[in-house]
């Protein structure tokens, strides 16, 4: 489980300006949940997301992962994380497998229990072609697999996700779906974050809509309906950040 | 012990076989060594020529053409007896300008000595002869023979004067109140020593420079390709991540520096330098030695530039300050090139000058101690230990993982 108490996130700019990323957020996101984390650009999401990697310091308040503190016990937190972060690299002169064992090794997965779920990672997610193959000259979609495999080579139990479906071919999503819908049965804390509302309400039990630093919503897809009162998700969204825009003015 | 060794050998072993692959590194790390020393082989072959041609001219009888040989027979003789062959030339107009004299001189006749017609009525009369010596001063392969020419032309007159003076009952010693003699105390070595200055400097910056490009692409590339923040988020230690890029580039610090040790002994080895009067004695001690100066020096590099690339705003700023880096050295070893008596213990805790100082003692075959190198040692390794401390402290930062516009 993943928990966020109270945190909030100021910046300021060259100009002395204050910009509030997130304000007093607090949630949490549980095991053997797939919880969605919506939001317009610049509503706070990869700012969240970098918080809970442990690579910006919150102004405010704390995360705990799996009862580590990342503030305080940060190794010990990320050891249980897998990541796959947004427009993330590759090193294009390794190869997609050795891109995906360097990561694993990083992690301290012994050889062991590495080469079986490797394998097992890239026929499930269809890279048999590309496994042996530099990275170099790779197309988004054989890039979003490797980076993918990588994040979650090490088994963790808090698995986050930007945008994880992006570029992939229809067989290899559902594939991606099918494998996320596993990790979580098997009881791991999974935070994805989308743009595809499609994707969301495929695959995701909960919600959390992010505006201007803020949940502004939080539930499954039926509440998150009935609070917009529309029928379909992307336009129960729409009607959330409509009405929050205008609430604020 | 092993356990927290195993994510450093990870990340070495990572950059290793990246830099393997990387054809651009290689070629720097085999041709930057291979340039330095070839450099140095050039500038050595080149001074042997030069020093070959005026010895050939010294030894050879030489040619010399001259216009109005007939005016001036005791000079012609003079020159015959010092093994000058005299040719004869066209005569040159009277008041030719410098710029149509150069119509005189060709391939075959480089140089032409103009005696004007005058000459002997000049001579007679006790006058001030005016000779001409024409030639082409870019040519550099005719100067031994023009020196040779001037000499005895200086010794002709010298000899003429003293004579002169004589016949009026006048001591020649008058109009040499001075008389100057030289003695050249310097020892072969000690020869060798300004001649194989340059070297430090070649040794010097190849340890600086080598690993430049692979530092920067190690956490500035890293950046811009988005593979710093997946590193970051990883459960390995900042301080593996760091020490395994830094010891996988020190490591090819070393073998560019070992190939080169290689490559410069192999040149000391089939060099004629005894011929320029430079004896290297450099034994299997000095080069381990100087190998080990290097190796140090090398760490401080590779740590200064892990500094830079973690800071640096983009790939191109790395490269570019770790570039400007090579000045350090350079005027550093300008300086010391230009003053090589300027010495004070002080520069043994100095960087760079203490390293220098220990590879010239070991090439001019001095004495060494073992304190200046140990100070030299620990120079570099105490700077080297708190960059690397400071940058595993930096490396999560939002400012270096994401750069300065996060």
């Amino acid at each position: 489980m993943i928990e966020i108490n109270n945190l909030s996130k100021y910046f300021t700019t060259k100009g002395g300006q204050s910009i509030t990323a997130l304000n007093s957020l607090t949630t949490q996101f549980n095991d053997g949940e797939i919880t969605a984390v919506l939001g317009l650009n610049g509503a706070g999401k990869s700012t969240l997301m970098r918080i809970i990697y442990g690579l910006i310091t919150p102004s405010s308040g704390d995360v705990c992962i799996g009862g580590y503190s990342i503030t305080a016990h940060a190794n010990q937190a990320r050891r249980t994380m897998g990541c796959l972060a947004d427009d993330t690299g590759l090193y294009i002169r390794l190869t997609a497998k050795e891109n995906i064992y360097y990561f694993a090794h990083l992690h301290g997965v012994d050889e062991q229990t590495l080469k079986p779920y490797c394998d097992e990672l890239i026929s499930r997610l269809g890279m048999n072609t590309i496994a042996e193959r530099r990275c170099e000259g790779f197309s988004l979609g054989e890039r979003m697999k490797t980076a993918l495999a990588r994040a979650i080579v090490h088994q963790p139990h808090h698995i986050l996700l930007d945008e994880p479906t992006n570029g992939l071919d229809v067989l290899t999503t559902r594939s991606v779906r099918r494998l996320l819908a596993q990790l979580r049965d098997e009881g791991r804390c999974i935070i994805f974050s989308s743009h595809l509302m499609h994707e969301v309400e495929n695959l995701c039990d909960r919600i959390i809509v992010l505006h201007r630093g803020q949940v502004i919503a939080d539930g499954n897809q039926a509440y998150i309906k009935d609070l917009a009162q529309q029928n379909n998700l992307e336009d129960a969204y729409v009607a959330l950040i409509e009405r929050q825009e205008i609430t604020q003015c | 012990m092993l356990n927290r060794l195993k994510p450093l050998s990870v990340v070495a072993k990572k950059e290793f076989r990246d830099v393997g692959r990387d054809l651009k590194s290689l070629q720097v790390l085999f041709f930057l060594p291979l340039f330095m020393v070839a450099s140095f082989v050039a500038m050595c072959l080149f001074t042997l020529s030069m020093s070959k041609n005026s010895q050939l001219n010294l030894d050879q009888p030489l040619e010399l053409a001259v216009s109005g040989a007939e005016n001036f027979p005791e000079l012609i003789r003079a020159l015959a007896e010092n093994a000058i062959k005299i040719q004869p030339a066209a005569v040159i107009a009277p008041g030719t300008k410098s710029s149509e004299a150069v119509s005189y001189i060709n391939e075959s006749t480089p140089y032409v000595l103009e005696i004007p017609a005058m000459a002997r009525e000049q001579f007679a009369e006790g006058h001030s002869i005016d000779v001409n010596l024409i030639y082409d001063g870019s040519k550099s392969r005719d100067q031994g023979a023009l020196n040779r020419i001037r000499q005895v032309i200086w010794g002709f007159n010298q000899r003429l004067g003293q004579l002169r003076l004589l016949t009026r009952n006048v001591a020649p010693e008058l109009i040499n109140p001075v008389s100057l003699h030289e003695t050249n105390l310097a020892s072969e070595e000690k020869m060798a020593g300004l001649f194989l200055a340059s070297i430090p400097l070649l040794l010097i910056i190849t340890a600086f420079l080598t690993s430049s490009g692979i530092n920067a692409d190690m956490f500035a590339g890293e950046r811009e390709r988005r593979t710093l923040e997946a590193l970051a988020i990883t459960s390995c230690p900042s301080s593996a991540i760091v020490l395994g890029k830094w010891l996988s580039a020190w490591s090819l610090t070393a073998i560019a520096v070992t190939w080169q040790l290689i490559l410069l002994s192999c040149a000391f080895f089939t060099l004629p330098l005894s011929e320029l009067g430079i004896r290297v004695s450099v034994g299997a001690t000095d080069w381990i030695i100087i190998w080990l100066t290097l190796l140090n020096l090398g760490a401080l590099a590779c740590s200064l530039q892990v500094l830079i690339s973690l800071h640096a705003r983009n790939f191109k700023d790395a490269q570019m300050l770790i570039s400007l880096m090579a000045a350090i050295p350079v005027i550093t070893l300008g300086y010391t090139l230009f003053t090589p008596d300027f010495y004070a213990s002080w520069f043994n805790w100095v960087p760079i000058v203490s390293h220098q100082i220990i590879i010239k003692t070991l090439l001019t075959g001095q004495p060494w101690a073992l304190i200046p190198i140990m100070q030299s040692v620990l120079a570099s390794l105490i700077p080297c230990g708190l960059i690397m401390y400071i940058a595993q402290k930096r490396l999560r930062t939002t400012r270096v993982v994401y750069g300065r516009n996060a």
